[in-house]
């Protein structure tokens, strides 16, 4: 095999470079222990808050930013397509994809407004609000979920950081035992895929299967 | 010959904790939020006519002396007491009776709170005029250069003034705002909130003394986690004077994890799960008091979830206790013959 012709940059070691590899595996594994140790019944009861919603007729909506952006629109897109057993598309969607809105709001009116408005037009009484923050902090996520509460929507958090600020406001949390951001999204994408289970094995037509 | 008293509150610090601690004051400013609670630490000086000192803790039946003040050894309170005899210039010997309701260690500002009682006694004894910002400064002057026990400058003067306070530390000045805060939300900070003893208490030295170091070398984590904490202690100051408690319980939480990015000794796995377990039973906002590693966690509860929390930390090994306000600082007194 022909060498490399790049000079390798010396500040880190193959050695270190797998440390911190694993160091980051060791980590994630460890935040999962503590959530399968200390979160179980609050998953379970997050999935079944959001099926007694769809069962009703109601709808459930997704909403984050950045990285939390990304599991709202990965978890509806399983609840809207298919996840494990076959069955109707479930009413999920999330509230981070619609450009137009999004920019129309931030440029005119806020970037902290940007979920609450969306939630204003389009929540309904019976239906569920999922925040998602790792920190707790984020001021769209919480103007957010203020104002599904004040439309008498459920509201769910999943967070960690010990539930920042979003935890207290809302009806239900789930807060993953960490205050690393990533390790904490590991987690929210694992749990968005156990509760997408968990929505499938009750509302789910067994005979497909 | 009567005795004189003195009584000084623990505190509760809710936000700020670390902004207080010298050199970060100086450079860039520091403010905490506290408030007093119905825990004291307690001294009673009776006056003797032979010229001799003796020192005792009532609550563990120790008792050292009588020697002349110069030639009683020892370290801990005796030190306090040492310190403040000489700051007094007191000649005339004393007995000098004292108590805590929580021990130093347990992050409730106890050993700042006997320094604020001793100097209360004395001043009482003595008939000297000082202001509570005089008695807050001695305090902090004989603990932390006298005695030499590194540490903030919040809890002298929480424990001094009493109540709940906003309190400023600049370069040349420390200025402590009184809140005026509705008694019905007193009264339901007080219904939802618990005290929660970890089982453990610390040695904060080592936690601070490293705090120290990475303040003076500017470390870039722990100046970001200090300037959020001063934004969350204004936004928490707020949200009491609005009454907005699910707030506060939330603003609590978010300092918890600024805190932690201060030292990595602060938390421990310990505090980790009981915080953990009191937030699965019904706790909604909470975190650790004083420097770290271990006393007491605050703790605020969804309505009617206390005895939930209670059940839980204790299951764990915790401890609950009910928090009760002082409203009223440092208490001097003469006891009836």
């Amino acid at each position: 095999m022909q060498k490399s012709t790049r000079a390798r940059k010396p500040a880190i070691e193959d050695d270190q470079e797998v440390s911190m590899a694993r160091d980051a595996i060791r980590k994630s594994i460890e935040t999962k222990q503590r959530l399968a140790e200390e979160c179980l019944d609050d998953i379970v009861q997050m999935a079944r808050m959001i099926t007694i919603a769809l069962r009703k007729g109601g709808k459930v909506v997704f909403f984050g930013n950045g990285g939390s952006a990304a599991d709202a629109q990965h978890i509806s897109a399983e609840l809207v397509g298919k996840f494990k057993r076959a069955r109707p598309p479930l009413r999920a969607s999330a509230l981070t994809t619609n450009t137009s809105i999004l920019t129309a709001i931030g440029n005119d009116i806020g970037f902290d407004e940007i979920f609450a408005r969306q939630i204003q037009a389009t929540l309904e009484r019976e239906d569920v609000a999922v925040g998602i923050s790792t920190s707790g902090r984020s001021a769209n996520v919480i103007k957010g979920v203020e104002e599904a509460r004040r439309i008498g929507a459920k509201t769910i958090a999943l967070t960690g950081s010990g539930g920042g600020q979003l935890g207290p406001i809302c009806d239900h949390r789930v807060i993953v035992p960490s205050d690393d951001t990533q390790r904490i999204q590991e987690c929210h994408i694992m749990i968005g895929h156990i509760v997408c289970e968990l929505i499938d094995e009750t509302l789910g037509d067994r005979s497909h299967v | 010959m009567s005795k004189i008293r003195a009584r000084a509150p623990l505190r509760v610090s809710y936000a700020g904790g670390g902004t207080d601690v010298p050199p970060y004051p100086g450079l860039k400013g520091g403010v905490v939020l506290s408030s007093t609670i119905q825990n004291y630490a307690y001294c009673s000086i009776t006056p003797r006519s032979d010229g001799m000192v003796t020192v005792s803790r009532e609550d563990q039946d120790v008792s050292i002396g009588p020697e002349r003040l110069g030639d009683l050894k020892g370290s801990g309170e005796l030190e306090f007491v040492r310190a403040v005899a000489k700051r007094f210039a007191v000649e005339q010997g004393f007995d000098a009776d004292l108590r805590y309701d929580a021990l130093p260690g347990t992050g409730l500002g106890s050993s700042s709170a006997l320094c604020v009682a001793l100097i209360g006694a004395f001043r009482e004894w003595k008939g000297t005029s000082m202001t509570d910002y005089e008695i807050a400064n001695l305090a902090y002057d004989v603990e932390r250069k006298d005695v030499g026990i590194p540490g903030g400058l919040q809890d002298q003067y929480a424990s001094t003034f009493g109540g709940f306070n906003l309190i400023e530390f600049k370069k040349d000045s420390n200025i402590v705002n009184p809140l005026r805060i509705k008694r019905e939300t007193l009264n339901e900070l007080e219904y939802s909130s618990l005290l929660c003893f970890t089982g453990t208490t610390r040695r904060s030295g080592g936690i601070l003394q490293r705090q120290i170091v990475s303040y003076e070398h500017k470390d870039s984590k722990v100046m970001e986690a200090l300037e959020r904490m001063k934004e969350l202690t204004l936004e928490m100051k707020d949200s009491l004077l609005t009454g907005n408690l699910t707030e506060f319980a939330g603003l609590l939480n978010s300092e918890w994890v600024a805190k932690k990015a201060l030292d990595s000794a602060i938390s421990t796995n310990e505090v980790d799960r009981l915080l953990h377990a009191a937030r699965e039973s019904g706790a909604i906002g909470g975190k650790l008091l004083g420097a770290g590693g271990g006393g007491f966690l605050f703790l605020y509860c969804e309505p009617g979830k206390q005895v939930h929390v209670e059940k839980a930390v204790e299951s764990l090994g915790g401890k609950a206790f009910p928090v009760r306000f002082d409203l009223q600082g440092l208490q001097t007194w003469r006891s009836p013959k």
